[in-house]
């Protein structure tokens, strides 16, 4: 307790692809704490959407992790998880991956920015 | 009466300062973001670069990453929350303190590109943190218009 | 089509009916509109008196207003609910307020004309203005609030065709790699292809010998060298020190050396790992992509006598 305490500051934690993850893990966001959790989850295409979901939950009950990143492609298939979280920490933020640029129309928040204007658009 | 009439002017102003913030945040924020993809990509580009090099797809790979059987270390950066937003406070490489250095879980000796790797992806851990700033305003300043929104001063 | 990344990340605004005919009902007391406006009320069949200036506003750049946070929280303090609901709630209660609004008759898919940032300031600012001449009593956010907010989009781009087809045959040849991999135990044929021939493992054999040999080689020729050539060169040595010459040159080269063979050995080893085929006829010329996955099958149908 002694080590954690001394270090001041939260974690970045990442789900995504392969390249996303082993990117910024060399940029040095990776950490693997006591207990053996790791604070990033490679996610392939034979990974579950309830995997998926459990590692995002996981994450947003540690207390901490500061920032979530996750991919686009991957946010869009815990998209009720990530819409119903909607207190500032942990930020969630959506991230484009190599291969799916950003979409500013599926990103939770300018959603919610939208909504403000034409709810209508948003039941569809 | 003038008083009430100056109240919700002054209310009126706020709420559309408030838009008008609102649609600045969301221009910066999309902004950031493609900056972000950018950088991403262009380290994506120098990974695979590194791949190649090498021969082989398995030299630079989910399988060198460590997880949960390996031995704990500690992260390299970390966010600090200020009054002012978060930034991103780094650490310098120490084993004896379970900070141990990235790029050597790859190769002992990493070529150039893989290092020019790394660099790219730092700039994106910054872009991480600016985005989020930029969120996290975004996110209050839209929760201000829904609560200024139904405030009785305005009907 | 493919989605490539945002270029244009400015917000757009598509002007509602009600924002529109309040423009047209003000025009007498503007001053100067920006070229954008008046370009979508000259659309909308809305003419402006001659007087007006036009502005245009390519260089302008407007800083983020700022905010009187303790107003603000003045103002919401005494909201009766927790700020967490009403944001939660919000989107859901409020479609039966705003639908009446921003049923415009028109989709937004028509729309070929929007508001930008640097409109909206000056809107802002007009209205302010307007009402210290009491002109009337508009809010900025009264008028927006029927608008449509478009965000930044994407643009769509063909994806090349010569790269579709290159990526196609690729991965019809991962595809089948890994069919040949999956099924090499169930077929018979496949069963003893590609390793278990002796022709096959001679081969591969031979070449790792080859590297070895040549290692071994070339380092007695870095000792013979220390050992003879330098005596003959420089005259007679001591028998010690002429071991200790010979020795010397022969690490010299077999770390150089050592370095080479464990780099070829480690290339060996990864060919290994693939499936081995022979190089197939059709996959190295410029072929239309027609194979589909259940095409495979028959490939290796057709591939078979080369096995024996």
């Amino acid at each position: 307790m002694a080590l954690h305490s001394a270090i001041k500051g939260k974690l970045i934690s990442v789900i995504g692809d392969e390249d996303t993850c082993v990117g910024f893990l060399l940029g040095g966001v990776g950490e693997i704490n006591k207990n053996r959790h790791p604070n990033f989850m490679v996610v392939d295409k034979n990974t579950a959407v309830s995997e998926l979901e459990d590692c995002f939950k996981r994450f947003l009950k540690r207390d901490d992790i500061d920032i979530i990143l996750i991919n686009q492609n991957c946010a869009e298939l815990i998209r009720h998880v990530i819409d119903a979280h909607t207190s500032p920490v942990p930020a969630v933020l959506e991230i484009p991956s190599k291969d799916h640029p950003y979409d500013a129309s599926k990103d939770s928040i300018l959603r919610r920015a939208r909504g403000m204007f034409n709810p209508e658009d948003l039941v569809r | 009466m003038s008083t009430r009439n100056s109240e919700k002017e002054a209310a009126g102003q706020l709420l559309d300062n408030l838009y008008l913030d609102m649609f600045h945040l969301v221009e910066e924020h999309t902004q950031c973001r493609v900056n972000l993809e950018q950088s991403n990509a262009s380290g994506a580009i120098l990974l695979a670069r590194t791949r190649f090099q090498h021969g082989g797809s398995h030299c630079v790979s989910t399988a060198q990453i460590p997880t949960e059987n390996s031995a704990e270390f500690n992260a390299l950066c970390r966010v600090v929350d200020s009054t002012d937003g978060i930034s991103i406070e780094r650490q310098k490489v120490d084993k004896s303190k379970g900070f141990v250095e990235p790029l050597h879980w790859f190769s002992v000796l990493p070529p150039m590109s893989l290092r020019n790797a790394v660099s790219k992806f730092k700039d994106c851990i910054e872009l991480v943190a600016e985005s989020t700033n930029l969120q996290r305003q975004l996110g209050e300043a839209l929760d201000w218009i829904t609560n200024l929104r139904r405030s009785a001063v305005l009907n | 089509m493919l989605k490539s990344t945002i270029v244009d990340a400015r917000v757009r605004l598509v002007p509602s009916k009600k924002l529109l005919d309040f423009l047209d009902a003000q025009k007498e007391h503007f001053q100067q509109v920006p070229e954008n406006v008046a370009k979508i009320m000259k659309q909308n069949g809305h003419t402006l008196p001659i007087r007006i200036k036009i502005i245009k506003d390519a260089g302008l750049v407007h800083k983020r207003p700022k905010i009187d946070y303790d107003l603000l929280k003045k103002l919401t303090e005494n909201l009766p609910d927790t700020p967490k609901e009403s944001a939660k709630d919000q989107p859901e209660s409020e479609p039966e307020a705003e639908v009446k609004d921003s049923n415009d008759e028109e989709s937004p898919k028509q729309v070929k004309y929007f508001l930008y940032l640097n409109d909206l300031h000056w809107l802002s600012n007009t209205l302010a203005e307007l009402r210290r001449q009491d002109h009337c009593q508009v809010f900025l956010h009264q008028l927006i609030e029927s608008c449509d907010l478009l965000l930044p989009e994407n643009e769509m781009k063909p994806r090349n065709p010569e790269l579709e087809a290159r990526c196609q045959r690729l991965r019809a040849e991962q595809h089948n790699r890994d069919y040949l991999k999956m099924t090499k135990n169930v077929d018979a044929g496949l069963k003893h292809y590609p390793e278990d021939t002796i022709s096959y493992q001679i081969k591969s054999l031979n070449k790792q010998i080859i590297a070895v040999v040549q290692f071994i080689f070339s380092v007695a020729a870095g000792f013979t060298f220390g050992f003879f050539g330098v005596n003959l060169m420089v005259g007679p040595l001591p028998f010690g020190f002429r071991i200790l010459l010979g020795v010397i040159v022969a690490l010299i080269i077999a770390l150089a050396e050592m370095y080479f063979l464990a780099k070829k050995l480690h290339e060996y080893d990864e060919v290994l790992d693939a499936p081995k085929r022979k190089p197939q006829p059709t996959t190295p010329t410029k072929r239309k992509v027609v194979s589909t996955p259940p095409a495979d099958g028959s490939q290796v149908q057709t591939l078979k006598p080369h096995a024996d």
